[in-house]
């Protein structure tokens, strides 16, 4: 089951450990217990791969055909031992998270489109894969997860390099390029919001503008939802 | 093994023909269902004040959420929920709709209780039917139709981190889906053909939805019948103010 990962083993790796390092602060920072870093650490690093695969169902979870849950380990230790040594290393952290958003999508909907999923449904599996591990860590601690909360745009990252990666590899079927442009476009739309702080746009309710267009009331002063 | 449901088959069926053997209900209504939910969770995120991509996966978790989960458990390749893109196309026509529109959804999907009560109705017959013909027990194939059933408001609830409202005494939701799916069962075993059984439970479980909102049908919570056994072959001292059982398994710091 390696080819399923056509991205380099290292790049895995990282990914991996990264995901473990954040799901271990994330917890230590919540007063939990070993076990608790362990569990969240675990998920973190190997939530969205394991949910691509549950998706997918077409072979046992990669994760369990390797020594990936060991990475994860790694990342837990490395999160629970050395939480000062990872704060300081954190603007290294920043760029290698923000380089692995593409390579999440695309380890994800690659294999999507592999196991023959229509369009839609692999942009889908892409960012799910890549805002599973954070999905997972979030829902294990007790939070509205904040990939789906008005934010960073990390999860919005993911569904524009998936709908770019998706898109130029169904047209042209030249998947080196649509990689690229895909970890290219991720990056770069994360680092240019965090810089201008922008924050992902949430629902904007035109519902009593389309009333008014419709004719079926006057328009009203200061109005929110009607009630 | 009996053959796999058309639902929970591989893509290599074709064309998603979800009542093939029985042609009696037809395949719209699961849009119709998948659309109906989507709706319902995109206007729920974007109420809340989720952000697009939160709005897009709640949409995805309440419309596609309890078939993926049906699939998922029985194991039949990738789910066809997931092969045909007009699933997801749906779910993604119901998000931009509720991000731009959530006011005016929420109202229009809190009126249409019918279309609520049938959607629920068809998912339970949906899981229900794909389990038996997945070769499962009659147990299992309950679970399996009540999953699908209200899975896709579980996964909604538990992505906006709060506890699932299914789950909560009060909402007449995941018992007239369990009820459901033990008549849709019990037909079958009695010899029915497998579209009287669908048509029967859609009817069922939808009427007691409408019935639990229109006459304020509840579901209670768990009553304790501990002390009441225990007085059975105890007498109780009068000056205690606890009984015993509850006095032994609640400790003071356990309540809030």
């Amino acid at each position: 089951m390696s080819e399923v990962l056509a991205v380099p083993q290292l790049v895995i790796t990282a990914a991996v450990i990264g995901g473990g390092i954040s799901g271990a602060l994330h917890a230590g920072k919540r007063n939990m217990d070993t076990i608790g870093v362990i569990f969240v650490a675990v998920a973190t690093g190997l939530g969205g791969g394991a949910i691509r695969d549950v998706l997918l169902a077409q072979s046992v979870p990669v994760f369990l055909l390797n020594n990936l849950v060991a990475l994860a380990l790694v990342g837990a230790v490395a999160g629970w031992f050395f939480t000062r040594l990872v704060a300081f290393l954190e603007p290294a952290i920043f760029v290698i998270d923000t380089l692995l958003i593409g390579v999440w999508v695309i380890v994800g909907a690659e294999a999507a489109l592999r196991a023959d999923l229509p369009p839609v449904a692999a942009v889908f599996v892409g960012i799910t894969t890549a805002v599973g591990g954070g999905l997972l860590r979030d829902v294990l601690c007790r939070e509205t997860p904040s990939a789906l909360m008005p934010g960073e745009f990390v999860a919005a990252s993911a569904l524009a390099a998936a709908v770019i990666f998706v898109g130029i590899d169904v047209t042209t079927d030249n998947q080196p390029t649509a990689e690229a442009m895909a970890i290219t476009t991720a990056a770069l739309l994360r680092v240019t919001t965090a810089r201008l702080r922008l924050v992902t746009p949430s629902a904007v309710d035109l519902s009593d503008r389309f009333r008014v267009w419709l004719g079926l009331e006057r328009h009203r002063t200061g109005s929110t939802g009607g009630r | 093994m009996a053959a796999t449901g058309p639902l929970f088959a591989a893509a290599a069926d074709g064309p998603n023909e979800l009542f093939a053997s029985t042609g009696t209900l037809p395949e719209w209504t699961t849009f119709v269902a998948v659309g109906f939910g989507a709706l319902a969770g995109a206007a729920f995120a974007a109420r809340r004040g989720f952000d697009i991509v939160g709005v897009f996966g709640l949409a995805t978790a309440q419309g596609i959420g309890g078939l993926l989960l049906g699939s998922i458990l029985l194991a039949t390749g990738t789910p066809a929920v997931l092969t045909h893109s007009g699933y997801l196309g749906i779910v993604t026509i119901a998000a931009a709709l509720g991000f731009f529109f959530a006011g005016l959804i929420a109202r229009t999907v809190q009126s249409l209780l019918v279309v609520d009560a049938l959607s629920l109705g068809l998912l339970c017959a949906i899981g229900t039917n794909s389990a038996l013909r997945g070769g499962l027990d009659n147990i299992p194939a309950v679970f399996i139709g009540l999953i699908t059933a209200v899975g896709g408001m579980i996964l909604r609830d538990i992505l906006a981190g709060r506890a699932p409202d299914v789950l909560r005494p009060g909402t007449y939701i995941a018992a007239a889906a369990l009820i459901g799916a033990i008549i849709f069962v019990l037909l079958v075993d009695a010899g029915a053909s497998r579209g009287l059984a669908q048509v029967v439970t859609v009817a069922t479980v939808s009427v007691i939805r409408i019935l639990a909102v229109v006459r304020g049908w509840k579901t209670h919570g768990p009553h304790d019948l501990s002390d009441r056994v225990w007085r059975l072959w105890r007498i109780r001292d009068q000056s205690e103010k606890l009984d015993p059982v509850t006095r032994a398994m609640d400790r003071p710091d356990d309540l809030k």
